[in-house]
């Protein structure tokens, strides 16, 4: 417990370090305009520029996009109420041993999840997203255990002797207290389900990993770089874009 | 399946357990070489706040780069095969350790620097005898965080023909309603998970060898 404990705190600030917040933005707009200005100079062959068509890599990026959304939605449904529940005294004698199996589940290899379970029921998009939501529960589910868990007893003992509920001691106390905590786990997993869904067109799910995956079916090194940047740009954007959502809503003491 | 997948374990051991220890091998090189990277990144950024948040800022970035994304980009300058699996695993092993040194380092008590100082030691020897050990245990747990990952994450390197069990799981993708594709891939995912538990064992074992529960015992005593 110590040492998860330690852990997530790591996590939280290390996310929380000023990140340079207009840097990310102007490093992808610089790669987007090296990426135009690559796709409208250079002589691209047939094939190549049917792959970097605006129409096709919009289409990818509205996919990979598409999984990332329904992914972390799902995500956050299950992972919160999940931890919420865990977090009660009565999960108690549950808490060491599924901590322990979430510890060992952290090896559990993203590409090897995708690939059994599209064995298991199918090739797709819907399967791409279970995939991914399976892979990324646990931080989130971990960090609101633990946020709850972790609230000072003095604080919980305080809020008791007013006379608040445990329902009422759990949502005007421990879960605002947690915040910092719980919006770290989420942003890990944002974080986990783009670049797992990068993994998606292994399984005919589509994403902005198709381009590099056709680029590398096809010998054309061009298509596997521009694919590679804008996958590596739609992570980073979207992290930058939760970071400030999470400076946002983390409430300042 | 479930005597199928034993059958299969038996019938490919010898194989098997030589990707896991390819796979074993890729993940002590690159988190062993991220160790000495970060560790001696954080100690040469101790006292300059500048560069601490620029070290941090990169090993954040990195890790944020999707490994599909990361691997298209290191395969024109590396080619396929051990370079880019052991660059692309080395960089996204950095951060954990990276951050957990600088924690580690800076959660020793100054007063206990001071009186390491005041019983005659050398800057060097305080930082070897006293903040090094004292550190310890918080940079174990990052190195423990970092094998776990890079166990995981190694799997996917057999994208670019990088080595190890993920080989095993592309194939039994391009064999997709085949016979013994799902015993395949259930048998490399399962070894995996196990190659990260054993790791994990022994990162543990190492921790008690070396004494990094002392602390943990004191931090409960000082709480009571």
């Amino acid at each position: 417990m110590t040492s998860l404990a330690a852990a997530s705190e790591a996590g939280t600030s290390a996310s929380r370090r000023t990140r340079f917040p207009i840097l990310v933005p102007i490093l992808v707009v610089l790669i987007l305009l090296g990426v135009a200005w690559y796709i409208s100079a250079a002589q691209l062959d047939s094939v190549t520029a049917r792959m970097l068509e605006p129409s096709n890599v919009l289409r990818r990026a509205g996919e990979h996009a598409w999984i990332v959304f329904a992914s972390t939605v799902l995500g956050v449904l299950f992972a919160l109420p999940m931890g919420i529940l865990l977090s009660r005294r009565w999960a108690k004698y549950l808490r060491t041993p599924l901590l322990a199996i979430g510890s060992a589940a952290q090896a559990l290899p993203s590409i090897g999840i995708i690939v059994l379970l599209a064995l298991l029921v199918g090739t797709g998009t819907n399967t791409a997203i279970v995939a991914i939501l399976l892979f990324s529960l646990l931080p989130l589910l971990r960090n609101t255990l633990v946020a709850i868990v972790s609230c000072p007893p003095s604080v919980t003992k305080a809020a008791a002797g007013m006379g608040m509920s445990g329902t009422q001691i759990l949502m005007r106390v421990e879960l605002p207290l947690g915040v910092p905590v719980i919006l770290a786990g989420w942003r890990t997993m944002l974080v986990l389900n783009v670049g797992t869904a990068a993994l998606a067109t292994l399984i005919g799910a589509g994403g902005l990993g198709s381009l590099i995956d056709s680029g590398m079916q096809l010998g054309r090194m061009d298509v596997v770089i521009i694919g590679s940047l804008l996958t590596a740009s739609f992570a980073l954007l979207i992290d930058w874009g939760a970071s400030l959502l999470q400076r946002a809503l983390t409430p300042r003491t | 399946m479930g005597l199928n997948l034993f059958e299969y374990f038996l019938r490919n051991a010898d194989d098997l357990l030589e990707l896991t220890l390819t796979h074993a091998v890729v993940v002590i090189v690159s988190v062993a070489i991220a160790v000495t990277l970060g560790v001696a990144a954080a100690i040469f950024s101790r006292r300059k706040t500048r560069v601490r948040a620029v070290c941090l800022n990169v090993t954040s970035t990195f890790m944020t780069i999707p490994a599909m994304a990361l691997f298209g980009l290191l395969i024109p300058l590396l080619g396929l095969g051990w370079g880019p699996t052991i660059t692309a695993l080395v960089m996204y092993a950095l951060l954990p350790i990276l951050h957990n040194t600088i924690a580690g380092l800076d959660g020793v008590d100054p007063r206990v620097k001071r009186a390491a100082e005041g019983i005659g030691l050398t800057p060097v020897q305080v930082f070897r005898r006293v903040e090094l050990p004292l550190a310890w245990p918080v940079m174990l747990i990052g190195i423990r965080v970092t094998t776990l990952m890079t166990v995981s994450s190694a799997a996917i390197a057999a994208y670019v023909n990088g080595p190890g069990l993920g080989g095993d799981i592309f194939t039994g993708l391009s064999r997709i309603g085949g016979a013994g594709a799902i015993n395949q891939v259930l048998a490399a995912v399962i070894l995996v998970v196990l190659l990260g538990i054993i790791l994990d064992l022994l990162l543990q074992v190492l921790g008690l060898l070396t004494g990094a529960r002392r602390q943990r015992f004191s931090r409960r005593g000082a709480a009571s």
